[in-house]
């Protein structure tokens, strides 16, 4: 042991002699830690943050009923009948964009960027039972509390949300809400955690209020019910109504996002792989950089165990210094991404708010001891040959690149195994997306293994090749990577599985966003699009009032006007979207590419009480034309006959397109949601749209707060969304690479300060500093240019696998694969740049260092 | 007198805006009870949104063929959030006054107290006070003429569901100095409208939570009471006394207690002739003696629990004891519910009027006792 201690001052004494090595072998270790952290922190935040939602207004109820088109007041009572039911709490909520504040008695002034305002209605007088009782003063006076269920208008704002907003009681806040501009006044502040930690941003109104406010005419959006735990309120029940538990919530908006929760997983994995490879590079490095020194500890007469030891002991010391600013590092990091992340949750799946980035003491531990680990086992192996060899033979760096030679056709059997678990995964009768992300990691792993055995077989032909026409520096250059292959390998692979994944997803993407554009271009054949404002913040509850269908259709030069109702419905206990569309003209409908189904039937169908459905609903409930779709409507289930699949992109959880006859005979009047208006031939669309603005903005009880987009302008917002749900996957993406690339210059870096003498040595022979830095050009071009022509073929099966299979079986959406040559290309240009770039900092450094000083070093 | 709405009014933190009203534009204010007023009786037991608050309490003495024997309060109040605005709001939602309902059953056999309340928005059918006649409903439990002289209640307590009929075979009485206004403090609007019946014959059915019915038989008596104001300063609760006596003759007193531990000169009472003619006696005119006192078990209040009420002009001497000791309101889980606690319960009366033997039963309500009562004001 006290063997082990001296080895290990020995060591740590070599280290801070080199400290510019050793701070690259913690840095090494510290970015990977903190992509990884950054990823997973990011993703977990975002997902907490999305249950919190739903926790926070369930509050403390056990069960919530909910029914088709809201419920009756009168639900209220019969579910009190029920012995089992301690409490009820009818429920009125929405979200309100938020137009503008007005403090003092000022007009409202209009904010942009503020997210919409989430208001809770309850009833006050029933919040006793699910609200913890709580000791401190009431968060209203007497009056207060008279005015706000008395008057209209008054909601009770979050502390925090209102003061870090400059408002306070008496100040007033511009929404949009049941398409209208409403103002609502802040009574008073409420307290913090007056329902639980997530409704920070929650601002409670009077029932009377909320219903005012969201325009729900008397019925209520859910009521929450305290009962005893396995109550069976089923007896309670009427027509279309259903008790849910309000876990069953949470966990059914939980699946909603398991699509996108898998997506960031693997790119959480995809950052572990790189990082773990820099953590694995940098240790390696660590303990093959000191072989001669270890050698000479032998000589010594150090024991091979008490040296094994105190070399992993340094290692795992490095480890942690790493993990530790590993965890900073991507804390930060996280902090970067966590609003990109809940942008895009909130794009996809509602609207949710990120504030704080999730690293519990646990998954930092976690983090912390795997970077250990990953160090330990990268230096295990180099570190017991190197106390293993005989002494003499210690320090020879040939004898590393010998053994690097015998493993290839170990890499080679790993490569053989990894494609054969892709095989196999893929072949695996199943529908899960388990085996698309299985396969993706299986084929980086194979290709991953594949590439220094390549390079071990491609670069002497290379260098022969280069020795043929005169090349020396290309000849120069392939020999030192080939040498040091050991290093450079591994570096080069992991370079190729970053652009690989690059391509794949750059891949994926487009083709994805080619489809959806072909798609909308069929879809959109009308020409103004009418919603009401805030609606794009999914959830909000905005409706277009009904005098605005009549102005629309009084618009001259219209040639017809359809309106889309919706809602969402429960299939199989998931939700899925039910829209009813009125006024379609057929040739509108005939324009959804068909999948399936005969569409002029299809249509007559439509309009004869059938349904059709979208391709995603189509595979995830493997429903096809001539199958039933049963709904729970109003006053039960009711059956409709499959009559065609679409395609759609719209939605993932897919949607039931029904004749609004059918559709109000289900679920009663839900509001019109959307308006289309087609115009005749040749009709000028934006003066058409300045018409119905002004109309809109003039109406006698307006202005409504209504959205008039031209098909030409939504086909740009589309893209536009297309691109936010994107933008984190790119961001992603662009870390796992940046990553990778830094790994490069990490490996040609510590190439460099390995061969300093024989650099030295080569100028002395007389190679100038040119001549030195076109050699390290060379090999920065050469195993970028590697790892960017392996990184095609493997990007190419990725792109297939994301697209055939793991888009296919988690969005339920098929996708024409186009291979984007150009930004393929950009991306292996870009590693070559990159390549470029990682030799300046060996050139630079060579630069500075005088020969005689390199010579007489070591 | 139930007065305890007073009390769940000022818990509510809903007190009736009886000074300037915080708001501009001089809104309608509540109406006082602050002058006698012309009594239109039976429509008079309807509800009126007027005054701040109301209240219309039933308790009574029960007992089926085979001798087995209950109490029970039910009782529905009425607070006013706002005077009756001139203009509707669009919700079915929105409201300006609330519902409370206060019921309990006494198991004088099994030794048992059950009490419950339910509160609720009197809006969107969960809640019903008719300005036209007697009909009050809150959920499941309603009060209602069902006729010109019948009344029916149907209410719920815990487990326990009554149904009971009300015969009204009497006059009102009409309690106060001056008949039908009754003075609680130095200030005039301090004042309550204030109506009784008494004796009122009672038959129905009491479904037990096992789901065992009793038909049941008895009497009970009727307080419905309505203004603005509240109890004057220094009051820190009250002593009420109901009794239907076996000679066909009611009383009711109440001592509205202060804080140095005295009784305010406006308590009162009232006493009820078998031929339904009744006379208002002044707090000099009747003593109550404190012969016994009780610690709740619950809340650790101690409340007076046996007594000797005399009124001398009537030659009127009474024991009353309680059927049982606890009956305490809002003791445990149920305060929390109710945030509320007071003692009503079933007692029985026992003594002499005019030198000849007189038994009866009715109730008592003592608020104050267990909880500091400053919310009162």
């Amino acid at each position: 042991m006290k063997a082990t201690r001296t080895l290990l001052g020995v060591l740590i004494g070599d280290t801070l002699r080199h400290p510019l090595q050793a701070a690259a072998s913690v840095f090494g270790i510290a970015l990977g830690r903190a992509g990884l952290v950054a990823v997973h922190a990011a993703g977990g935040a975002a997902r907490d943050s999305f249950t919190r939602t739903f926790e926070a207004v369930a509050g403390k109820a056990t069960h919530q009923v909910l029914g088709v088109s809201g419920l009756d007041p009168g639900v209220l009572d019969r579910f009190l009948a029920l012995p089992e039911v301690d409490a009820v709490q009818p429920v009125i909520d929405g979200l309100a964009p938020v137009l503008g504040f007005a403090r003092g008695g000022a007009e409202p002034v209009p904010v942009a960027g503020e997210p919409p305002l989430k208001v809770l209605g309850l009833d006050v007088f029933r919040v006793a039972d699910f609200a913890p009782r709580s000791q401190d003063a009431p968060a209203v006076s007497p009056e207060q509390l008279g005015r706000f269920v008395t008057e209209p208008g008054l909601i009770l704002a979050p502390r925090a949300w209102a003061e870090s907003r400059g408002l306070g009681p008496g100040d007033r806040v511009a929404v949009v809400a049941d398409g209208r501009r409403q103002v609502l006044e802040i009574l008073a502040l409420l307290p913090e955690g007056l329902f639980s930690e997530a409704t920070h941003d929650v601002a409670l109104a009077d029932l009377a209020t909320a219903d005012e406010l969201f325009g729900r005419a008397g019925r209520l959006d859910r009521l929450d019910v305290l009962a005893t735990q396995d109550a069976d309120l089923s007896p309670a029940l009427a027509a279309g109504e259903r008790v849910e538990r309000p876990a069953q919530r949470g966990e059914r908006a939980g699946r909603l996002m398991d699509a996108f929760r898998l997506n960031l997983l693997a790119l959480s994995a995809l950052a572990l792989l790189v990082g773990s490879y820099l953590v694995f590079n940098a240790a390696e490095f660590t303990v093959v950089r000191r072989s001669p020194l270890l050698g000479q500890l032998r000589c010594l007469g150090a024991t091979r165990p008490a040296l094994l030891t105190a070399v992993l002991a340094e290692l795992a010391l490095q480890g942690l210094l790493g993990a530790l600013l590993g965890l900073a590092g991507g804390w930060g990091l996280a902090r970067l991404l966590v609003g990109d992340v809940a942008r895009t949750v909130s794009t996809l799946y509602g609207f949710v708010d990120v504030d704080s980035v999730a690293i519990t003491p646990v998954r930092a531990l976690v983090y912390g001891a795997l970077a250990v680990l990953v160090a330990l086992v990268a230096g295990f192996l180099p570190a017991r040959d190197a106390a293993w060899t005989p002494p003499r033979f210690v320090g020879f760096r040939a004898a590393a690149e010998r053994r690097f030679a015998r493993a290839a056709p170990k890499l080679l059997a790993v490569s053989g195994a990894a494609a054969a678990v892709t095989a196999i995964v893929l072949l695996w009768p199943t529908r899960d997306t388990w085996p698309g992300y299985v396969a993706a990691a299986t084929v980086l792993l194979a290709a991953g293994a594949l590439v220094p055995p390549l390079m071990l077989l491609l670069l002497p032909r290379l260098r022969r090749l280069c020795d043929r026409f005169g090349r020396t520096w290309g000849s120069l250059a392939a020999g030192e990577v080939e040498r040091s292959l050991s290093r450079t390998g591994a570096a080069t692979s992991a370079l190729a599985v970053s652009l690989a994944m690059a391509m794949g997803v750059i891949a994926m993407v487009s083709s994805f966003e080619r489809e959806v554009m072909l798609w909308l271009d069929s879809a959109l054949r009308s020409d103004l699009y009418i919603s009401p404002v805030g609606q794009d913040q999914a959830q909000a509850d905005a409706r277009i009032p009904p005098p605005a269908v009549e102005l629309a259709r009084a618009l001259p030069g219209r040639r017809s006007v359809e309106l889309l109702r919706g809602r969402d419905a429960l299939l199989e206990d998931r939700l899925i979207r039910v829209i009813g569309v009125e006024g379609r003209r057929p040739d509108q409908v005939e324009a959804r590419a068909f999948l399936a189904g005969d569409p002029d039937e299809a249509v007559n169908a439509l309009f004869d009480g059938a349904a059709l459905i979208s391709e995603p609903l189509a595979n995830r409930f493997r429903l096809g034309v001539g199958d039933e779709l049963v709904l729970e409507g109003r006053e039960g289930p009711v059956s409709y006959p499959v009559a065609g699949v679409f395609r759609d992109f719209a939605m993932d959880r897919g949607y039931a397109m029904l004749a609004s006859d059918a559709y109000l005979a289900a679920f009663g009047e839900t509001g019109i949601l959307n308006m289309a208006v087609a115009l005749e031939e040749g009709a000028d669309r934006s003066a058409a749209a300045e018409e119905l603005r002004r109309a809109f903005a003039a109406a006698p009880d307006g202005p409504w707060l209504l959205e008039v987009t031209a098909s030409g302008e939504l086909r740009d917002q589309v893209k536009v969304a297309f691109d936010q749900t994107f933008a984190v996957t790119y961001l992603l993406e662009t870390i796992a690479t940046g990553l990778a690339l830094l790994g490069i210059a990490a490996t040609l870096l510590s190439l460099f300060l390995e061969r300093l003498r024989e650099l030295a040595t080569l100028r002395a022979l007389g190679a100038s500093l040119k001549a030195i830095a076109g050699l390290f050009v060379a090999q920065g071009l050469l195993v970028a240019g590697v790892a960017a022509l392996a990184a095609v073929p493997v990007g190419a099966l990725l792109a297939w696998l994301l697209v055939a299979v793991i888009n296919l079986r988690s969005f339920g959406w098929t996708i024409r694969l186009s291979w984007p040559w150009a930004e393929v290309l950009s991306v292996g240009g870009l590693a070559l740049l990159a390549g470029l770039l990682a030799a300046l900092a060996p050139w630079l450094l060579a630069r500075r260092t005088s020969i005689s000083t390199a010579l007489r070093e070591e | 007198m139930g007065t305890t709405v007073l009390a769940l009014a000022a818990l509510l933190l809903l007190e009736a805006p009886a000074g300037p009203p915080p708001v501009a534009a001089e809104p309608p204010a509540f109406a006082r009870a602050d002058a006698p007023r012309e009594w239109d009786l039976p429509a008079d037991h309807r509800a009126h949104p007027e005054h701040a608050l109301e209240w219309w309490y039933l308790t009574g003495d029960l007992r089926t063929a085979e001798g087995r024997r209950f109490g029970y309060q039910a009782t529905f109040f009425r607070t006013g959030l706002a005077p009756p605005r001139l203009q509707q709001r669009e919700s079915p939602f929105a409201a300006t006054q609330l519902v409370l309902w206060h019921g309990s059953v006494t198991d004088v056999d099994a030794g048992e107290f059950t009490a419950d309340s339910e509160l609720s928005r009197l809006a969107a059918g969960w809640a019903e006070a008719s300005d036209e006649s007697l009909a009050l409903r809150l959920g499941p439990h309603s009060l209602a003429a069902v006729a010109p002289e019948r009344w029916e209640l149907r209410g719920g307590v815990q487990g326990w569901q009554l149904v009971l009929d009300y015969e009204l075979d009497r006059p009102p009485v009409l309690n106060g100095k001056t008949p039908g206004w009754s003075r609680k403090g130095e200030d005039p609007g301090n004042s309550s409208y204030y109506v009784s019946r008494v004796q009122l014959p009672t038959s129905g059915t009491l479904v037990a939570p096992d789901g065992s019915r009793f038909a049941v038989t008895g009497r009970s008596w009727f307080d419905q009471e309505f203004g603005s104001g509240q109890l004057d300063e220094g009051q820190v609760g009250w002593d009420w006394f109901s009794a239907n006596l076996s000679d066909g003759t009611a009383l009711m007193v109440y001592a509205l207690r202060e804080k140095d531990g005295g009784s305010s000169p406006t308590s009162s009472g009232t006493f009820v002739r078998a031929d339904g003619s009744f006379r208002h006696l002044e707090r000099s005119q009747f003593t109550i003696e404190v012969e016994d006192r009780w610690t709740s078990p619950g809340t650790g209040g101690t409340y007076p629990i046996a007594w000797t009420i005399r009124v001398p002009a009537e030659q009127l001497v009474l024991k009353v004891r309680p059927v049982l000791k606890d009956q305490e309101r809002g003791a445990g889980s149920q305060a929390e519910a109710e945030g509320v606690t007071y003692w009503e319960g079933l007692v029985d009366y026992r003594g002499t009027r005019a030198g000849r033997p007189v038994t009866g039963a009715g109730y008592v309500e003592l608020v104050g006792y267990a909880r500091e009562f400053e919310l009162m004001r």
